[in-house]
């Protein structure tokens, strides 16, 4: 058995996952950071990218690139909403907000069970076909994917770092206290943070869409992953979670090497609690106590 | 550097990048009444906040009574004698005055299995003494006729008032004060000043205030410590602080004076 | 104790209106003698949540909410039943095993996220349930895996068996009284003020001396251990339990009945139970709609009953009275 190949493929595989990982992670901690509050419903705005990309790709036969930057406007436009129409009572008590977050989920995965039934769907492959790269096989989709998710990633590095709009989020999210006595406005704040963060969870369901069967079940396990990601990576930090987010999809790769699934997440979880009393401020030591 | 019942050496508490305090040192001594100047970021609320150990310092030392409390829980420091007020979210407002007060005093009853929980063993009371204990605490802040009464439905100047109260429950032997007066008026202001005289006078304890509002800085302390950006820049008593330029430049002449 | 006349009451039902909650009490708790059997059924399951919910209220009225209730029911349930299948242990030794077990890693757990943010505390609960439903999945060789446990016998206490539904009925209804009692008794105590005092001002209660990480832990662990407790007492009456029997949804309901029921008093874990456990059937078998109407029943209670239904009768005194 050739375990170079072994562990390339697997750390090839495990990039691939952390990428998503390390979009929906970043996605929650924008929300996190900016309405101080724990957003159960992130796992289903993942779930609403899947299913929204299915719609536009087998019902609307529309090409795969624009079903994603579709499902992700729909996504912010209707995460915006729903933060001004449901979540504005509870901008300053995250507490309550938080539970509410557990109603939206409800909501949210309930309907899409009524809409299209508990029953897996597929979408049509992106490409065909597999590449190999010295002994590596990666099949032509996940190279797609990877792809989009990087231009994804290299989009939303360009808004935060760039654009006055993006670096101010990015204020609110690294220091909270500092920004709102700034005087950053939460009337704009509040919608767009949490907009752009369920945005990027839609993405990567988007992303993931051709490569996994969807349904509205899919949201359950991402959330978990977001959970585990910005834990590791420390509260409140953006590099933190990117970081994280790929280390997560590397440990579960080359753990589901040598252990059952479930063993690997019993692992992961081991880990996550020794970070915590080791590391509380997370990998890169940037996220709050 | 002498001995005194309060004694802070080098203290320093980075947060991030940014350097709160920086090699701090002063000491209070038993029965003074002390006065924290400066502006606001100067560093006096987090200087209270590693004294009384809500946050523990980056590097120094905070000795109270000859004992060391560096990095101390604030729960285990005040059995020690040490309290302290807060500037907001100074009382339980959905509850009575009363229970204020003995909320104030629950780590102390004598046969709760609280007080092994917490592992207290000094200024317990007996059951039979609690009614007795929040009278007193009471009377010695003149708000017995507000006894049942909720605290959130009090007046902003008797709130503060409260406040001080719930401190008191536990009978400190020093209290710091964290802008005792902010929000009184003329007549609450010199209501407040007779307290913390009688705190003293009275009751044997040891002040030591952080407050914005000059004329009662000026009137009340014995002496005065000033900070800025983390550091001290003077101390003295309040004829030499009112002449002192460095201070005069760095906070007197700004426009929280006008308070006074 | 002396202390006692200085406590106002607002947890109680208000003077006039304190003895009126009881009757309803009363004539609600008689009413499945009554009925047929899919009522008592009910009953028993509500009575078993009102005990696991009075559990999660503890941990709330300390200031944190366990979004992982439910792997402690678990845990309490198949500790109980593996102790009597491997060891033959009757019931007392086993519950009492299933409960020291939820306590212990209600401890562990609690000893390490209790001195971080609120958030983690979040995080980490959500996130043990997960990694609960997992284990007892994958330890298929003990805890039966996806098929669970079944044939459950029913509870064995000195001869008298509780093997019909009234039977277990009376016992589930007399654990549900007793758990409220204890809620009444508990929040009386120095402790289980010093936790009120802990939710509601931790830096202020910190400074005069309450040890908000060590009440936190303590309240954790006590409410944890009711969890188990229930755990002990559902898995021999439905006499079947599996790992989805304690999944993540089941968290979520208890957290519902909480906050729907009310979190600033005595009743609200009583009211929720009563209330959410046999909606279900009002939506006979419309699952999905089900759960849109509990979304949204949340967020709406949250909007504009934040202290939940149990805080009804007083909104309304308030609402009358300002009218006058």
């Amino acid at each position: 058995m050739d375990y170079g190949i072994l562990i390339a493929q697997a750390t090839i595989n495990g990039l691939i996952v952390g990428l998503l990982y390390l979009l929906m992670a970043i996605g929650f901690t924008l929300v996190f950071g900016v309405m101080r509050m724990v957003n159960f419903a992130h796992g289903e705005f993942y779930m609403l990218g899947a299913m929204a990309v299915y719609v536009f790709t087998v019902h609307m036969e529309l090409p795969f690139l624009v079903a994603v930057c579709l499902s992700f406007v729909v996504a912010i436009v209707f995460g915006s909403l729903v933060e001004w129409v449901v979540f504005k009572p509870f901008r300053h008590d995250e507490l309550n907000g938080m539970i509410a977050t557990i109603g939206l989920a409800m909501i949210l995965q309930n309907l899409a069970l009524i809409i299209f039934g508990p029953d897996p769907l597929s979408v049509p492959p992106v490409a065909q076909g597999v590449t190999q790269i010295s002994g590596v096989y990666i099949p032509n989709s996940r190279i797609f994917v990877v792809f989009f998710a990087v231009l994804v990633l290299a989009l939303l590095y360009f808004y935060l770092k760039k654009t006055r709009s993006g670096r101010a989020l990015r204020a609110v999210v690294e220091d909270f206290k500092i920004a709102s006595i700034q005087g950053i406005s939460s009337k704009v704040y509040y919608p767009l943070g949490f907009g752009v963060g369920v945005g990027l969870a839609a993405i990567a369901g988007a992303l993931m869409a051709p490569l996994f069967s969807v349904s509205p079940f899919v949201g359950a396990a991402p959330l978990l992953k977001a959970f585990m990601v910005v834990i590791l990576g420390g509260l409140g930090s953006i590099p933190g979670a990117a970081v994280a987010g790929l280390a997560l999809g590397l440990i579960e790769s080359y753990a589901s090497l040598f252990l059952s699934a479930s063993t690997a997440d019993m692992l992961i979880f081991l880990v996550v609690m020794i970070m915590l009393v080791l590391m509380p401020r997370g990998i890169l030591g940037k996220g709050e106590v | 550097m002498s001995q005194g019942y309060l004694t802070v050496q080098g203290l320093c508490r980075n947060f991030g990048g940014l350097a709160a305090l920086k090699d701090l040192s002063f000491t209070v001594s038993k029965g003074e009444i002390v006065g924290l100047i400066g502006s606001n970021g100067a560093g006096k609320t987090t200087a209270f906040n590693v004294i009384s150990g809500t946050i523990a310092p980056s590097s120094g030392k905070v000795i109270f009574d000859g004992k060391d409390i560096s990095g101390m829980r604030p729960s285990k420091v005040i059995t020690l004698g040490l309290g302290r007020t807060f500037q907001s979210t100074s009382t339980y407002p959905d509850v009575s005055v009363a229970e204020n007060i003995y909320r104030g005093l629950l780590a102390r009853i004598k046969s709760s299995s609280l007080k092994t929980l917490m592992g207290r063993t000094t200024g317990l009371i007996d059951d039979h003494e609690i009614e007795k204990e929040i009278h007193d605490i009471l009377d010695i802040v003149d708000m017995r006729q507000w006894h049942d009464t909720p605290a959130g439905s009090l007046a902003y100047g008797l709130q503060k008032k409260l406040g001080i109260a719930v401190a008191l429950a536990s009978r400190p032997k020093m209290l710091l004060l964290d802008e005792p007066a902010a929000g009184l008026n003329h007549e609450e202001c010199n209501e407040l000043t007779a307290l913390l005289r009688k705190l003293r006078s009275d009751y044997d304890m040891t002040l030591l205030l952080v407050e914005h509002h000059m004329a009662i800085v000026m009137e009340l302390c014995e002496r005065i410590i000033v900070l800025a950006y983390g550091q001290k820049i003077a101390e003295g008593s309040p004829a030499e602080i009112r002449q002192n330029p460095a201070v005069i430049e760095a906070y007197l002449g700004a426009p929280d004076y006008a308070h006074a | 104790m002396a202390g006692q006349n200085v406590l106002s009451s607002t947890q109680s039902a208000g003077r006039g209106g304190q003895v009126v909650p009881f009757i309803l009490l009363a004539v609600v708790a008689a009413w499945p003698f009554f009925s047929g059997p899919f009522v008592v059924h009910l009953a028993i399951l509500t009575c078993l949540n009102i005990l696991i919910v009075n559990g999660l209220s503890i941990i709330e009225r300390s200031g944190q909410l366990s979004f992982g209730h439910s792997a402690f029911v678990a845990i309490g349930a198949y500790v109980s039943v593996l102790m009597t299948q491997y060891w033959g242990t009757g019931i007392v030794v086993s519950a009492i095993g299933g409960i020291v077990i939820a306590a212990v890693v209600a401890g562990v757990l609690g000893a390490i996220i209790l001195r971080l943010t609120g958030v983690y505390f979040v995080l980490v609960t959500f996130a043990f349930a997960e990694l609960m439903r997992l284990m007892l999945l994958d330890w298929a060789a003990v805890t039966g895996g996806a098929n669970g446990i079944s044939g459950i016998a029913p509870i064995d206490l000195f001869g008298f068996v509780f093997d019909t539904r009234g039977r277990f009925y009376v016992l589930a209804m007399v654990v549900a009284i007793a758990s409220f009692l204890f809620m009444l008794r508990f929040y009386r105590t120095p402790i289980g003020q010093a936790m009120d005092a802990v939710r509601e001002n931790p830096t202020l209660a910190e400074s005069t001396g309450l040890g908000v990480y060590r009440l936190r832990l303590l309240a954790f662990i006590i409410g944890c251990s009711l969890a188990g407790f229930g755990g002990v007492l559902m898995a021999r009456y439905i006499g079947y339990i599996s790992p989805e029997t304690f999944n993540i949804s089941i968290s979520v309901s208890l957290i519902t009945m909480l906050v729907v029921g009310g979190r600033r008093s005595m009743w609200g874990p009583l009211v929720g139970a009563v209330i959410l456990t046999p909606l279900p059937e009002l939506f006979r078998g419309a699952v999905q709609t089900q759960h849109i109407f509990y979304g949204a029943a949340l967020i709406l209670i949250l909007r504009f009953l934040p202290d939940g239904l149990a805080s009804l009768p007083s909104r309304l005194r308030k609402l009358t009275r300002s009218d006058a």
